[in-house]
């Protein structure tokens, strides 16, 4: 009943965040990769953190120089990211 | 005669988007190899680029943001970076080039508008 979507792109840039948080339901769960990590600290991604569980992935966090990232994002590695894939319904990748 | 020009060359993409910061990046210490002035200016996502601390070999790319500190031996001084743009993405602290000038986006395309070739990436 829940769905996982992958962001890919900078919300800053592109307009894939957007479409994403306009699809996104109540349970679902957002991973934050690749260029996606720099939403971490967008605007329409504040008000998310209430309400949902947002996810980045350290390595690619880390290679942006991204850290720390805002209270509410929760880094993970790639194998929690595996599980995460498999723990939903669907994927809905945003790129 | 493109040899008298003062070339700018914009960032506008994030550090790994493609190889645009990279090709960015040859191609500024190439004009600076055969002495033609040239530029460096950073806004929109390229901003992002400036983020001190960046790790390229953590997901297996060369970390080719190191080379920004070496931008004074190739005589690349003129560096500017938009400060809306930065305050917009929260970045604030330690940057990854030195010397660089933050300027209001009136001033950065003023300053900009200053150039005879303006290349962006």
């Amino acid at each position: 009943m829940a769905n996982l979507h992958i962001v890919r792109s900078s919300g800053f840039t592109h307009n894939k965040l957007r479409q994403c948080l306009q699809t996104l339901m109540a349970a679902d769960q957002i991973i934050l990769i690749d260029d996606g990590v720099y939403n971490a600290s967008h605007p329409d991604m504040m008000p998310l953190l209430n309400t949902h569980k947002v996810y980045a992935l350290q390595d690619h966090i880390q290679a942006r120089g991204l850290t720390p990232v805002p209270s509410g994002i929760e880094l993970c590695q790639y194998d929690d990211f595996v599980a995460l894939t498999i723990g939903s319904d669907k994927v809905i990748t945003w790129q | 005669m493109i040899s008298n020009n003062r070339i700018a060359i914009v960032n506008t993409a994030t550090t790994f988007d493609d190889f645009k910061a990279k090709e960015a990046l040859d191609l500024a210490l190439i004009f600076a190899s055969y002495e033609m002035p040239v530029a460096l200016f950073f806004m929109a996502d390229g901003v992002f680029q400036t983020k001190a601390n960046q790790n390229p070999e953590g997901i297996g790319n060369k970390d080719f943001i190191a080379t920004f500190k070496a931008l004074g031996f190739y005589d690349i001084d003129d560096i500017y970076i938009c400060q809306e743009d930065m305050v917009e993405r929260m970045i604030e602290g330690e940057l990854s080039v030195d010397g660089a000038e933050i300027l209001p986006r009136t001033q950065f395309k003023q300053t900009l508008n200053n150039y005879d070739l303006v290349l962006t990436f």
